[in-house]
């Protein structure tokens, strides 16, 4: 026992000692840090995103993670830009366009000169045209698909406004192109963007890249399908990552028009530097890296300086409270994105808001403010109700178009008793049972639905909160649901709308119709000038909005947080992200 | 592990052991994954078990904590319609007093208005919780018992047959313990989800969780049907359901309990690593573990939010723990005279 | 023993075949893959659900769905197979090179998590079963049951804020008032006292003594600037190597006269590697992984050396204490050469070396120390996580298994004897007690993979969890049955080693 102690005794003594020995001798081995690194530390800015970037080319259909954008805002040149209030702007520095007529409608487009490939190729009419032959999907495949229709040859994400697009007259080599509209498209001004290297796409076809690209703008002018389908399987494929983006393919298939080029990527981290072929305004930082994070742990990746940026797509309250306690070392830019909340109701023969009075008297107990209180005040104090469908308070036609609309104002606040009494007139038996379905496991959801119910059981109704984790299949089978709340990506286009609002359109789930509002439709989906929606616009949100068409709650919040060190950042309501303008930033040590 | 370990009864239990690893060579192994052996129970009365349990001292504040901790969880809110006496509905949101703020004093004590603070809408916490551990606390027993039921049934049998029941009852668990149970708890659980509530996710949770008991239970038939008092009733006929469970399951009681205790904690752990992958108990239903998954990110803003649910996860896994660490020592008190 | 391996193969596969249809069933019934894109409204949808309809065979009933799958795994068994892709997932991409790029990282992080856990839980597990019933035992019983009882990803969450976040500030920053030093060392010598334990006298002393040693050392660490500028040399190493084959020599051989040369020797080996150590100087800058290996069997050849030729009648123990002696030298170098890298690592991440997402850090552009330091560092928070319910229960387990042992007739026979304690301890119940272990490690081998389903989720590892949990979350089958495919195989494997491993360190077993 003893011995045993003993030598137990002396082992820690001997272990203190070995602690002890291990402070001793100054300048051991091993490099000593350069100079080099550190002066290197400023030239890097870390931006995370939620998912990995999936493909080079994020116009096919298979191209899936919508942080694609983020990377392309600083790799690829288009002819516009939308910033965050939803206006366009015109990038000059890529190229100039103008419209010189309206009927038929027509557009100029010019590339800059000077405009080229990071592998030095210029940028010029086969890009263009490749453009239009991926995008206009006039190319079928000639296989059937076994619904019968016919798959075009290039896989594309969508056709909208290409496809009105006739093909573009020009010979290989031109530095502009025009562009002629079959018929009228109201958000012709951001077409201008998009473009693949067509020297790539044919040289991997097997075509010849000679005469700038002569051979591929003749194969696509007489639609030539032989060729033709090995670019398009190249252009569908051919620019995909892999799954979790191990590494990047060979970067010389991956040439880039804007600041900054691709130069590598590990473990689903995407680097890309400057663009020394860059014609434009030099980028102000040396490399960009592209970090994928989990959404909820992105709070302590930069805490810890694992990541310099980030913007959520689910901002959350606990999240800005979370950033706020960093105090100083964080800043936090918020605002109104221009996606938005809102529940729907099945408006259709036989559903349970068949009646417009039942439809008022659920928009009378639905506690608005108290939703926007609670979720998203939080976030960003300037939050308010949303009154209107296809403006948002990020715009700036919001305020104008509101004052022109006076239903929308109706159903400010909550009322009990006139929600009561119009379940009476309408003669609906109370309690009036109401299938309430949501996205599954989305907490949010799940309160604002409790708090719905909390409110709208006192006026009559009966509300069934139903979780649903394949809520958008529900919606489409009518009788299945009665409402539910989710939410629209607005994406501050004029035309993107149509389809939740006509007859019969895929996302009008509650199989609204109105003759007036479709006409109205008709209408605006062929103006030139995007002034002339607005007035349109006007009238259909009247309508919708005393028909009761569904019930908006608010745009929802965003944020763009960053280290204190960096400078730039600024928060994009659009869709295209935090990065916008990520050519801009600086970061100091 | 009870059955390839050396025991201090002498050559007569080892040889039968290597009898049993001949026989069965070809099994995967004969490891039950609990942290600790749980030798043959001893055959003693269980008035002696009973003293040895009361003794162990951890045990014994695990099993009051764990009387308490139930006590409260189902008195508090009440069982489904039966009303508790705690107030508030964990449904119905309340003004947010205060910042959603708990109001729970130790000195001089007093609950307050919401002892837990409040939610995101202003839902009382405290009932909140109460309700999360119930259904928690639901799915472990579900677990549990259903778990239990089959390991034991499958390992009764395997054990007592032995040939071709054996190969195939032992196979199939074979089969099961390939899959990591986190894994295929999250493949049955999404299945189960949008189908039923707590009882269905818990009924699944328990038909993936019984391999490790099955062993075991077969490891102790094994060895029980050679002894005399089997023989014995097999001379006199009676029929092998009789003895599988008048003569034989008995004398295993004391593994299978422990077993199940230990089930019983690591199924609250499961359904919480469940519901932060996203497969676990969905709202607007509650559990413990979707609580504190849903306000990991409150943990610095609305530390409460985070810690309450944390903590009784903890509270009732440890209290768990110590009862199956002391039932042990009770069924089979040989490590406890060991004095080194 | 080839017939045992034969038939457990055979068996084996059948196992490994009816786990993969049972999942491959409940993964497919267990969401519509095509619930996305019945979601999605816009242009090509035909031809997107056509697409993935191909590419998952969908329009194939699930069992000839499994069928098709199990063709797609044998390609790959097949040799020159070319359509060797494992599956499609639901973009039409193969399965195989994702499987590849995310078998490594989680095979480090799961390996070097048993490894740890292993040594520590055989360690504190081995300590409770001699003080059974101390201070210490039920200390560590009770962190080992608060182990069994915390959720891994709240764990996770706490470990990002308390070891990566806070100990990065105080890192950029190592300072501690004196009172918080005082506070160190007060509890350090607590944890010895209670570790070592012995009569009242004993305890006051070691508690004393460790105490003082640790506010020492950390005070001088602090004033000296390590933690900012962190170095052994090779005087460090050499001291740390002499210590610690005296320790090796103490505890394997003892320090009777009979086997004093073995002590001698062990002291010899660890001089003579660091001789080594210093002459392999002018490699450490371009080091490779081959060249790292070459100058470890260097060391550890000489360490043997020294052994044999110093260990008179006792060779052989001398000599494998020359070599344990030699990995000492190597572990020891590969920390010496990695704390040189830190400042490299602290300035590329931004003074702040301890991440909490991620597998490595992107264009560190280190050279070998820099890169292993970086990737260790990346593994210290999920390491830990996983760990910790690992060391819990191997800790219970060793403890259990010790007990056992040291209760047997033959330890009783060996003290009645006579032979000295440290004879018993670790030459007779040590290795009896560690037999059981082997199969334990295989079991829990399936579950730690479970476990790094989680911690990848959390940490951002690319693995085979994550793929596991995106995949089922997408509901894309063939990715997740990569990840059951790996398991099934992983765990037969490593029971069947087990196995034999049994069977060779138990004697009484024999496989037939």
């Amino acid at each position: 026992m003893t011995t045993r102690r003993k030598s137990v005794a002396v082992a820690a003594f001997a272990a203190s000692a070995f602690v002890l020995a291990s402070c001793g001798t100054a300048g051991g081995g091993g490099d000593e840090p350069t100079d080099e690194a550190s002066a290197n530390l400023a030239d890097t800015i870390t931006i995370g995103i939620e998912q990995t970037p999936d493909a080079y080319n994020a116009n096919t259909a298979d191209a899936n993670s919508v942080y694609n954008t983020y990377v392309d805002n600083v790799t690829q040149g288009s002819f516009v830009q939308v910033l965050p209030d939803g206006t366009v702007e015109h990038d000059e520095e890529f190229g100039t366009f103008e419209k010189t007529s309206d009927d038929p409608l027509t557009v100029k487009y010019t590339f800059n000169d000077k405009a080229v490939w990071s592998d030095g190729t210029p940028i010029d009419f086969d890009d263009a045209l490749l453009t239009w032959a991926a995008l206009s999907g006039t190319h079928p495949s000639g296989e059937k698909a076994e619904d019968g229709s016919e798959p075009d040859l290039f896989n594309a994400a969508s056709t909208n406004g290409w496809a009105e697009v006739e093909m573009l007259q020009g010979n290989a080599g031109d530095k502009s192109f025009t562009m002629v509209f079959k018929q009228p498209y109201a958000d012709w001004e951001v077409l201008g963007s998009g473009f693949m290297p067509a020297h790539i796409a044919a040289e991997q076809a097997g075509l010849s890249t000679d005469d700038n690209g002569a051979e591929l703008v003749k194969a696509i002018q007489d639609n030539d399908t032989a060729k033709l389908k090995k670019v398009a399987d190249f252009w569908n494929t051919g620019w995909a990552y892999e799954a979790d983006l191990p590494s990047l393919p060979d970067i010389a298939l991956l040439p880039a028009s804007g600041p900054y080029k691709y130069d590598n990527a590990s473990n689903g981290t995407l680097t890309v530097v400057k663009n020394d072929k860059w014609w434009g305004t030099p980028a102000k930082t040396e490399k960009l890296v592209f970090k994928t994070v989990n959404a909820e742990e992105m709070v302590q990746a930069l805490q810890n300086g694992e990541i310099d940026q980030f913007d959520p797509s689910n901002a959350t309250a606990d999240m800005v409270s979370q950033l706020e306690g960093l105090g100083d070392a964080v800043k936090v830019e918020k605002g109104e994105s221009l996606s938005f909340s809102h529940v729907d109701l099945d408006t259709g023969k036989g559903g349970k808001f068949e009646d417009q009075r039942v439809r008022q008297a659920f928009a009378k107990c639905i506690p608005r403010e108290d939703l926007v209180d609670k979720f998203a005040k939080p976030v960003f104090d300037g939050a308010q109700v949303l009154r209107l469908h296809e403006y948002l308070p990020a715009q700036a036609e919001y305020e104008d178009v509101l004052s022109q609309v006076p239903s929308a104002k109706l159903y400010d606040a909550v009322d009990i008793d006139g929600a009561k009494a119009l379940l009476k007139e309408a003669g609906v038996k109370t309690p009036y049972d109401i299938t309430f379905r949501f996205a599954g496991q989305s907490q949010l959801r799940a309160d604002q639905v409790a708090l719905i119910k909390a409110s709208c059981d006192q006026a009559g109704f009966n509300i069934k909160s139903t979780p649903d984790n394949d809520v958008f299949t529900t919606l489409t089978h009518p009788g299945e649901w009665d409402a539910a709340v989710f939410g629209w990506a607005g994406s501050g286009l004029i035309a993107s709308g149509q389809s939740i609002y006509v007859s019969k359109g895929a996302q009008n789930y509650g199989r609204y119709s109105n003759a007036k509002v479709d006409e109205l439709w008709d209408q605006i989906v062929q103006v030139t000038d995007p002034a002339d929606a607005v007035p349109l616009k006007a009238q259909m949100e009247e309508q919708l909005w005393s028909d009761l068409y569904n019930i908006t709650l608010y745009a929802n919040p965003g944020l763009t947080a960053f280290s204190s060190k960096v400078t730039g950042p600024a928060y994009n309501p659009t869709q295209y992200g935090g990065t916008w303008n990520a050519m801009e930033w600086t970061k100091s040590l | 592990m009870t059955d390839q370990r050396p025991s201090s009864e002498g050559h007569e239990r080892i040889e039968a052991q290597m009898e049993r690893l001949v026989a069965t060579d070809t099994d995967v192994l004969e490891v039950e994954p609990a942290a600790t052996a749980i030798p043959v129970a001893a055959r003693s009365s269980a008035r002696t078990i009973v003293n040895r349990f009361v003794r162990h001292r951890a045990a014994m504040g695990g099993l009051v904590a764990l009387v308490l901790i139930v006590l409260l969880v189902f008195s508090s809110i009440g069982i489904g319609p039966i009303p508790g006496w705690w107030p508030l509905d964990y449904r119905v949101p309340q003004a947010i007093l205060n910042g959603g703020k708990p109001t729970l004093q130790l000195w001089p004590f007093s609950l307050g208005a919401h002892p837990f603070g409040q939610d995101n809408i202003g839902r009382d916490y405290f009932a909140l919780v109460m309700a999360g551990a119930q259904q928690s606390i639901i799915i472990a027993f579900l677990v549990g018992v259903i778990g239990s039921a089959i390991g034991t049934v499958i390992g009764a049998l395997a054990g007592y047959f032995r040939g071709w029941t054996e190969s195939v009852l032992m196979r199939i668990t074979d089969v099961i313990i390939t899959i990591p149970l986190v894994a295929i708890a999250a493949v049955v659980a999404k299945g189960a989800n949008g189908r039923g509530g707590v009882w269905l996710l818990g009924l699944f949770l328990g038909f993936v969780t019984w391999t490790g008991l099955a062993r075991i239970v077969r490891g102790e038939f094994l060895s029980l049907r050679e002894k005399e008092f089997v023989d014995a009733a097999r001379s006199v006929g009676v029929p092998s359901g009789r003895i599988i469970f008048r003569h034989i399951l008995p004398n295993t009681i004391g593994v299978i309990i422990v077993s199940a205790t230990l089930a019983m904690s690591s199924a609250i752990l499961l359904e919480s690593a469940l519901s932060f992958l996203g497969f676990g108990v969905q709202p607007p239903n509650t559990s413990l573990g979707q609580l504190i998954n849903n306000y990991r990110s409150a943990m610095g803003p609305r530390p409460w939010l985070f810690w309450w649910p944390g903590l009784f996860i903890v509270a009732i896994a440890l209290a768990v723990n110590f009862i199956g660490d002391g039932l042990r020592d009770a069924f089979d008190p040989r490590q406890n005279r060991q004095k080194a | 023993m080839l017939v045992f391996v034969a038939r457990r193969l055979v068996v084996s596969f059948f196992i490994v075949l009816a786990s993969t249809a049972l999942m491959y069933v409940l993964v497919a019934l267990s969401g519509n893959p095509l619930q996305r894109l019945l979601e999605y409204n816009g242009p090509g949808r035909a031809e997107r659900i056509a697409a993935r309809t191909r590419a998952l065979n969908l329009d194939v009933p699930v069992p000839g769905r499994y069928v098709l799958w199990l063709q797609d795994v044998g390609r790959c068994i097949v040799p020159g197979g070319d359509d060797c892709t494992m599956g499609l997932d639901a973009q039409s991409r193969p399965v195989l090179p994702q499987l590849q790029s995310a078998i490594g990282s989680t095979l480090r992080l799961v390996i070097a998590a048993t490894v740890l856990a292993l040594l520590l839980g055989v360690i504190t597990g081995i300590v409770t079963a001699l003080r059974q019933y101390s201070t210490f035992d039920y200390g560590v019983t009770l962190i080992a049951f608060l182990c069994f009882s915390l959720p891994l990803f709240w764990v996770s969450t706490l470990l990002k804020q308390y070891v990566a976040i806070d100990l990065n500030s105080w890192l950029a920053n190592p300072e501690m008032t004196y009172a918080a030093l005082l506070g160190v060392a007060l509890i350090a010598g607590l944890i010895w006292a209670v570790v070592i334990g012995g009569e009242r006298r004993t305890r006051l002393i070691v508690f004393g003594v460790s105490a003082v040693a640790t506010f020492t050392t950390l005070f001088v660490l602090l004033t000296t600037n390590w933690f900012r500028r962190p170095t052994m040399g090779l005087l460090g190493i050499l001291l740390i190597g002499l210590v610690m084959a005296f320790l090796w020599a103490a505890l394997f051989a003892g320090l009777r006269p009979r086997t004093r040369r073995v002590l001698y020797s062990a002291l010899a080996a660890a001089a003579a590697g660091t001789v080594v150590v210093a002459l392999a100087g002018p490699l450490m800058r371009s080091m490779t992984w081959w060249s790292f290996i070459a100058v470890s069997l260097v060391i550890i050849g000489v360490g043997v050396a020294a052994g044999l030729v110093g260990g008179g009648h006792v060779k052989r123990l001398a000599a494998q204490i020359g070599g344990l002696v030699g990995v000492t030298v190597v572990v020891l170098m590969a920390i010496d050469q990695m704390l040189g890298a830190y400042p490299y690592v602290y300035r590329r991440t931004g003074g702040r070396p301890i991440p909490t997402t991620g597998s490595e850090t992107p264009n560190l552009d280190g050279n070998f120390w820099q890169t292993n330091l970086d990737l260790a560092l990346h593994l210290l928070l999920p390491t830990l996580a996983i760990m910790l319910i690992s060391f819990a229960s191997y800790t219970r387990y060793t403890r259990a298994s010790m007990l056992d042992v040291l209760n047997q007739d033959y330890v009783r026979t060996a003290r009645a004897k006579g032979l000295n304690e440290r004879t018993v301890i670790v030459r007779h119940s040590f290795r009896n007690a560690l037999i059981p272990l082997a199969t334990l490690v295989a079991f829990d081998f399936a579950g730690v993979l479970g476990g790094a389903v989680v911690t990848e989720t959390v940490f951002g590892w690319s693995g085979m969890g994550l793929m596991f949990q995106r995949g089922l979350t997408n509901v894309d089958p063939n990715p997740v049955m990569a990840f059951f495919l790996v398991t099934a195989v992983a765990t037969v494997v490593f029971n069947m080693i087990a196995d034999i491993a049994y069977a060779y360190l138990d004697p009484r077993i024999r496989l037939s």
